[in-house]
């Protein structure tokens, strides 16, 4: 994050990186499998996400990555191993080694602390800017309308739209969209923010905005795992890089060592794809 | 620089094209202003349509009645309908197996029977269930026999109507709900949002924009079909009405002309709420208007053309 990196000299510590912060871990993603069907989605993910940590996750297309992020907010159920937020086992409760799922009421508490982003927006059509925003805190949290107004402008105005409060989706452009959506999942105050390509679906011109935002918000100290293609953020605001293909880690890693240096022939082989 | 601020200042030379012509539309509207014209003529002309009688009767005691019992008759049974709808749409979405199963059955059967038969049906629930169709169970001795004579069959009509109706209307609102891109439900319910809650706040209300146009078809749709409680039979409403009328006074066709108007005022009433709904329900998405304009930028704008400058001031509002 804003930490200097200079210190890391040594290409063997380059997977130490996010050890160096002072962070607890956060997320635990422990042999993850997934299954649709009988396509194996996830293989076997292992990653560990401390507090304050940019994690970068980058990969070809089909690779898992999506299917990853939406299982730690149990938009997808694993098949098995075992994610934990803090100290929180995501999606289940382990009554004496058995597990058991998780009533609706449960799981919608548990996603409470984790943000997502979608490459899609997923703006509230049928409400404005400040709306969209204020909708969660008010439903959810049971915050008055009044608080949770002044904070939608608050966050408004940090993703630089203030003046765009009454604005409904469809008269905001995408980079705009993208950074209300932003503002609506940082309302609910995450302890963590997954970003699923936020940039992917935006006009050239409009991706510096929305990364400008997530860096601002990586500054901030907020907790972030994002599936991206935008090399550069990875290199510039990221504290780990990981590389997905065919559902496995293939490597993790200090972002600017592994993209100068990657060690296998795969990450090799997208790297010079993408970059 | 300046030949670009020129440009912006001095104002382009709006073209006035002459339009195309259509001389096409001028004579088929001659030709159905003649038709209207014969049409009007002969309606005002023949003594067999005794307009007269239309008069008489257009403002009838009787007549008003019926409107008013054939009005109650559609608002109550489409409100039955409508919750049904929405609880049978929910149901068929759910996740339980068992809501499901019951959702689908009560479209099946509901749909499956026509509705003259199930008006008939619910008449005759007195006639099964005796002791339960007795009378209002809760204070039976606030209604008078006869008010109770009249209760009963308006129930039976009521609930014949409406329960029809829902399996016709949980089609709609069913495709209406799946109208509604799935992303809106991860992202509330990424949120923290309970599903329930998601579907009422979110989900419904995008669908209703998909919802409203069929169910003001239905709605116009259940105001003649109540034309059909005959058969419970509950003899106030409208078409009831006139019909005993006419045969009374051996003139059809006065009659049917008063009815028809009648009908025909309502649908335009109801017509014009539709209007208003769908308005409502589009927010956002339809007719959009431009976006509300800051002071800030009405600033910037007025770098471009006075005129566009003033005209972004008065349009915008904060
Ligand atoms: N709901 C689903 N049902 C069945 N298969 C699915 C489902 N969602 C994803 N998949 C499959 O899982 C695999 C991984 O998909 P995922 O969306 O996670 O990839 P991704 O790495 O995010 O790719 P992209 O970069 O294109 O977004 C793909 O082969 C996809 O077809
Ligand atoms: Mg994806």
């Amino acid at each position: 994050m804003s930490t200097p990196m200079n210190d890391i000299t040594d290409p063997q510590a380059a997977g130490t990186r996010a050890d160096s912060l002072a962070g607890n871990p956060l997320v635990r993603v422990q042999d993850v499998h997934k299954f649709f069907g009988s396509h194996h989605v996830l293989c076997g993910i292992d990653m560990t996400i401390r507090e304050g940590e940019v994690s970068v996750i980058i990969g070809p297309s089909g690779s898992g990555k999506s299917t990853l992020l939406r299982c730690v907010n149990m938009l997808e159920t694993i098949s098995a191993g075992r994610i934990y937020v803090r100290e929180d086992l995501i999606g289940f409760k382990d009554i004496k080694g058995q597990l058991h799922d998780l009533t609706p009421k449960q799981v919608a508490f548990q996603r409470r602390d984790i943000g997502m982003v979608f490459q899609r927006f997923n703006l509230f059509p049928h409400r404005t800017a400040l709306q969209n925003i204020i909708e969660a805190p008010t439903q959810v949290k049971r915050v008055s309308k009044a608080s949770a107004r002044t904070k939608a402008m608050e966050l408004l105005d940090r993703v630089g739209l203030a003046d765009h409060a009454d604005h409904y989706p469809a008269q905001l452009s995408g980079g705009q969209q993208q950074r209300v959506a932003i503002a609506r999942a940082l309302a609910m105050e995450p302890e963590l923010m997954l970003f699923d390509e936020p940039t992917s679906a935006l006009d050239p011109e409009l991706v510096g905005d929305v990364l400008n935002v997530m860096k601002d918000l990586a500054k901030s100290g907020m907790t972030m795992i994002v599936v991206t293609h935008e090399i550069g953020f990875a290199r510039e605001v990221g504290d780990t890089l990981t590389f997905m293909d065919a559902g496995v880690v293939v490597e993790s890693g200090d972002p600017r060592e592994l993209i100068a240096n990657p060690q296998h022939a795969r990450t090799k082989e997208f790297l010079s794809r993408v970059l | 620089m300046t030949a670009l601020a020129n440009k912006r200042t001095e104002g382009p030379d709006l073209i006035k094209a002459v339009p195309v012509r259509h001389p096409g539309r001028w004579v088929g509207g001659v030709i159905i202003a003649l038709c209207l014209f014969l049409l009007v003529q002969s309606l005002v002309t023949n003594q067999n349509f005794h307009w007269d009688t239309v008069g008489t009767y257009l403002m009838d005691v009787l007549v008003i009645q019926g409107i008013g019992w054939t009005l109650l008759l559609t608002v109550l049974s489409m409100v039955l309908a409508i919750v049904l709808a929405i609880i049978l749409a929910f149901m068929r979405q759910s996740d339980n197996p068992l809501f499901r199963y019951i959702s689908w059955v009560w479209v099946w059967f509901f749909r499956g029977t026509p509705v003259y038969t199930q008006l008939v049906f619910w008449g005759l629930v007195a006639v099964l269930y005796p002791k339960i169709a007795a009378g209002v169970p809760w204070g039976p001795e606030l209604f008078s026999f006869n008010t109770q004579d009249l209760i009963r069959p308006f129930l039976a009509a009521m609930l014949g109507l409406g329960l029809n109706e829902s399996a016709y209307l949980a089609e709609i609102f069913r495709a209406g709900l799946k109208s509604v891109d799935a992303g809106q439900m991860e992202a509330a319910e990424a949120l923290g949002m309970r599903r329930s809650k998601v579907m009422w706040r979110i989900i419904l209300p995008q669908a209703m924009r998909v919802i409203v146009p069929p169910t003001g078809n239905e709605t116009i749709g259940m105001l003649k079909t109540t034309s059909l409680v005959l058969a419970v039979p509950f003899t106030l409403d409208l078409t009831f009405v006139t019909s005993s009328i006419a045969n009374r006074i051996y003139l059809p066709i006065p009659l049917l002309i008063v009815a028809a108007f009648w009908y025909l005022v309502i649908t335009s009433v109801l017509m014009v709420g539709q209007h208003f709904i769908e308005r409502h329900y589009g927010k956002g998405v339809d007719n959009l208007v431009p976006a509300p304009v800051k002071a800030t930028q009405a600033v910037t704008a007025a770098h471009t053309t006075p005129e566009a400058a003033a005209a972004t001031e008065e349009g915008g509002h904060v």
